[in-house]
């Protein structure tokens, strides 16, 4: 069974962490605490500053300024083997040897942390076994399909059985029965022990994170368990309503007036979302004051808060742009 | 253990890799078999065409022609050891001779004008006829200069013998070690097996760059594996590969007629182990400056090719004099340290000298290593270790 993060009981933790690229700041001023144990998500758009950020967790980037701490030890870049150990990360990019086959790798890539031929060759095994790579145990890595080396990316991560898993995008690039399979493995290879992940996938952090880091231009926006972020922008449920390309005017007094009314609105393009407690019975309402202001409605849809619209509530901007 | 890992990673890479593989184990014994079409490969030989104008002189009831007998005793010398590689051969006149010197048929071409034997008859002193004997060939080429060296030191003995004058001095000419009975193929195979072994510069820079190119490094950074594991891990890889193109090098050299000294080979596997880890040093500084196995075999051309014709490996040179200090001329290839392999190497094949000779040259060659290795390892983690 799962235990659960145990709180003040911080696996990893980083204190004011920054990091420029030249002028680009990546990454502002991040601290934050993973407790062991939890599944520990990061989520942002694309050049939010994830990669950049867990890059620094591992000790492969040097922050600009600021620390990072395993187990309350400090980690400086290349130092700490001990350490760093107890880390195994899934990088964005596969990262393969493409002469070597998959069953080799992953067995080299145990050994080189130590961890005893019998066993690494048992997990090795065992694991493209999970992952429906059996077949290509084999094979070299260079001819495996992209989808097959997200994959062996995923359980290299894990061959030396570290405490703390860093996953950056780990459903990239799979199809969505891969999608599935890699995140049960995930859910179930945390049992024990403490997951970081990022993905600019809100139904993927909400899925399988204990708690979410929602990141946007590399400073911390919000970190919360799924749940509280979305009771934090308002309970109830959600009424989209696709209004496609109406005369900007009335579309600006439809909002004002479905406000007035005590709706909470918010408008991303052609996209109206009004949000409501015991939504239902009002959409009749909501419909007549759109007709008024001569507003037609492509598309409804009526759903629970989502992470999407943290995200937007936050930024004022979509997850996907 | 870890590097072992890194050991049989490497192995299996390399052979997966075979093409860099069969390009440097096979190109020092080709080299070799190039060397062996190109060179001459019986011991030394000069080939002397006479042209004999000589007139002679009536003596009472028979003809004197010191000429002819000259060409006599030439040919009657060739048994002796000295001037075993001189080859003696008459041609009619001058100018089919030339031909011969152009077609390559004859290093020299002497020509004994018509008063030959009358002024070798002659009384000496100061009014005495001097006749004028002609050399003709490439003044530029080996062949003639020994060629017609030796030539006039015939010349000079058979006059003092024919005129009864005795010079007051005699020449002896003293082969260093086996140099007198080592073919020109033979004096060039040392140089080329220390080439097999430069070879490795390529296979070494591109198994190294091979991990920061696909970002494999990354993972091996990460792991508890060190930088000294992993280079312990690919050296030894590459050792495998400088003695196997060595050994098939010795091998291609044995077979087109290359004699081994008794009781060498011990001394060139030694010198030839130092020399590989000069070079897998040397590769770290190359795999400092190269991003992809792609740039290695750009950049790498450059120092292969430094290497090659700098350090008396492909030919002998003595080479791109720097600066003096303290009496002693400083010259460029003193810092690249195949060249004091290649001059082990000589000193006991070439020369034959004994192996404990070449302690001066084994030193050179362990310090230039020791300080490749620190410049390499420190340019390499600089460039590919540190976290960005
Ligand atoms: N190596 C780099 N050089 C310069 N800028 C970079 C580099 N890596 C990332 N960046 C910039 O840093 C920001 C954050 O990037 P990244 O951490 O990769 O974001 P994410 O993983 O959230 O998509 C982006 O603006 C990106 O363009
Ligand atoms: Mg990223």
């Amino acid at each position: 069974m799962k235990t659960g993060p145990i709180q003040n009981d911080a696996a990893l933790e980083v204190k004011d962490l920054v990091r420029y690229y030249g002028d680009v700041r990546a990454v502002d001023h991040l601290s934050l605490q993973v407790y062991r144990g939890e599944i520990f998500g990061f989520l942002g758009p694309n050049g939010a500053g994830k990669t950049t950020s867990i890059r620094m967790m591992c000790g492969l980037l040097k922050p600009t300024s600021g620390d990072v701490y395993i187990h309350g030890k400090r980690i400086s870049a290349g130092e700490s083997t001990e350490v760093r150990s107890n880390v195994g990360i899934c990088p964005q990019e596969n990262i393969l040897w493409n002469k070597l086959t998959c069953f080799e790798q992953l067995v080299f890539s145990a050994r080189i942390y130590n961890v005893p031929g019998k066993i690494a060759r048992q997990r090795a095994n065992h694991l493209l076994e999970k992952m429906g790579l059996a077949i290509k145990r084999d094979k070299l890595a260079a001819t495996l399909s992209g989808g097959m080396k997200r994959k062996m990316n995923v359980i290299l991560a894990i061959m030396h059985d570290p405490d703390i898993m860093v996953f950056d995008e780990p459903e990239a690039g799979l199809d969505p029965q891969s999608r599935v399979l890699v995140r049960e493995f995930i859910r179930e290879t945390a049992l024990d022990k403490t997951v970081i992940f990022t993905t600019h996938n809100m139904d993927e952090a909400d899925r399988i994170a204990d708690r979410v880091a929602i990141i946007d231009s590399g400073r911390l926006l919000q970190l919360d368990t799924p749940g509280n972020l979305k009771k934090s922008i308002g309970e109830g449920d959600i009424l989209e309503l696709k209004v496609g390309s109406q005369v900007k005017r009335n579309l600006e007094r439809a909002e004002e007036a479905l406000k007035n009314k005590g709706f909470s609105v918010t408008v991303t393009g052609e996209t109206f979302s009004v949000r409501a407690r015991g939504l239902i019975p009002k959409i009749h309402e909501i419909y007549q004051i759109l007709e008024r202001e001569q507003i037609t409605v492509s598309e409804m849809k009526v759903r629970e808060n989502t992470l999407e619209d943290v995200f937007i509530h936050l930024t004022g901007k979509s997850l996907r742009q | 253990m870890r590097w072992y890992y890194i050991f049989l990673k490497g192995i299996k890479e390399q052979i997966r890799d075979y093409w860099i593989l069969v390009m440097i184990i096979v190109m020092a014994p080709l080299f070799i078999f190039l060397y062996y079409l190109m060179v001459e490969t019986e011991t030394p030989n000069y080939d002397v065409v006479v042209v004999n104008h000589d007139q002679g002189i009536q003596y009472e009831n028979f003809r004197v022609n010191l000429g002819d007998s000259l060409v006599y005793y030439a040919q009657l010398t060739m048994g002796e050891e000295e001037l075993s590689m001189m080859n003696y051969m008459i041609e009619k006149n001058r100018d089919s001779a030339i031909e011969l010197l152009q077609r390559q048929r004859a290093d020299v071409l002497v020509v004994f004008p018509e008063n030959f034997t009358t002024s070798i008859l002659s009384p000496a002193g100061p009014d005495a006829i001097q006749a004028q004997i002609e050399l003709v060939g490439d003044v530029t080429q080996m062949e003639y200069i020994i060629g017609a060296v030796w030539t006039e030191e015939l010349i000079n003995r058979f006059v003092q013998k024919a005129s009864g004058i005795k010079l007051p001095i005699s020449w002896k000419e003293t082969p260093l070690g086996f140099s007198g009975q080592r073919s020109m193929f033979e004096l060039y195979v040392p140089g080329l097996l220390i080439l097999s072994i430069i070879m490795i510069i390529f296979s070494t820079s591109a198994a190294i760059v091979r991990e920061p190119e696909t970002r494999t490094l990354e993972r091996l950074k990460i792991s508890r594996l060190t930088s000294l594991e992993f280079l312990a891990g690919t050296s030894l890889v590459q050792i495998i590969i400088a003695i196997l193109s060595l050994l098939l090098a010795i091998l291609a050299a044995l077979g087109l007629g290359y004699t081994l000294i008794p009781g060498t080979l011990g001394f060139i596997l030694f010198i030839s182990f130092l020399t590989a880890l000069s070079m897998i040093s040397f590769s770290l500084i190359v795999a400092a400056m190269c991003r992809s196995i792609k740039d290695v075999a750009i950049i790498g051309t450059f120092p292969l090719f430094l290497l090659m014709f700098f350090t008396g490996a492909a030919f002998p040179i003595a080479g791109g004099k720097l600066f003096t200090i303290g009496g002693y001329t400083v010259m460029l290839n003193d810092f690249l340290s195949p060249t004091w392999a290649v001059d082990a190497l000589n000193k006991v094949l070439v020369q034959g000298q004994e192996i404990g000779d070449t302690r001066p040259e084994i030193l050179a060659l362990v310090v230039l290593t020791i300080l490749y290795f620190m410049l390499g390892s420190w340019a390499f983690r600089r460039r590919h270790m540190r976290a960005q």
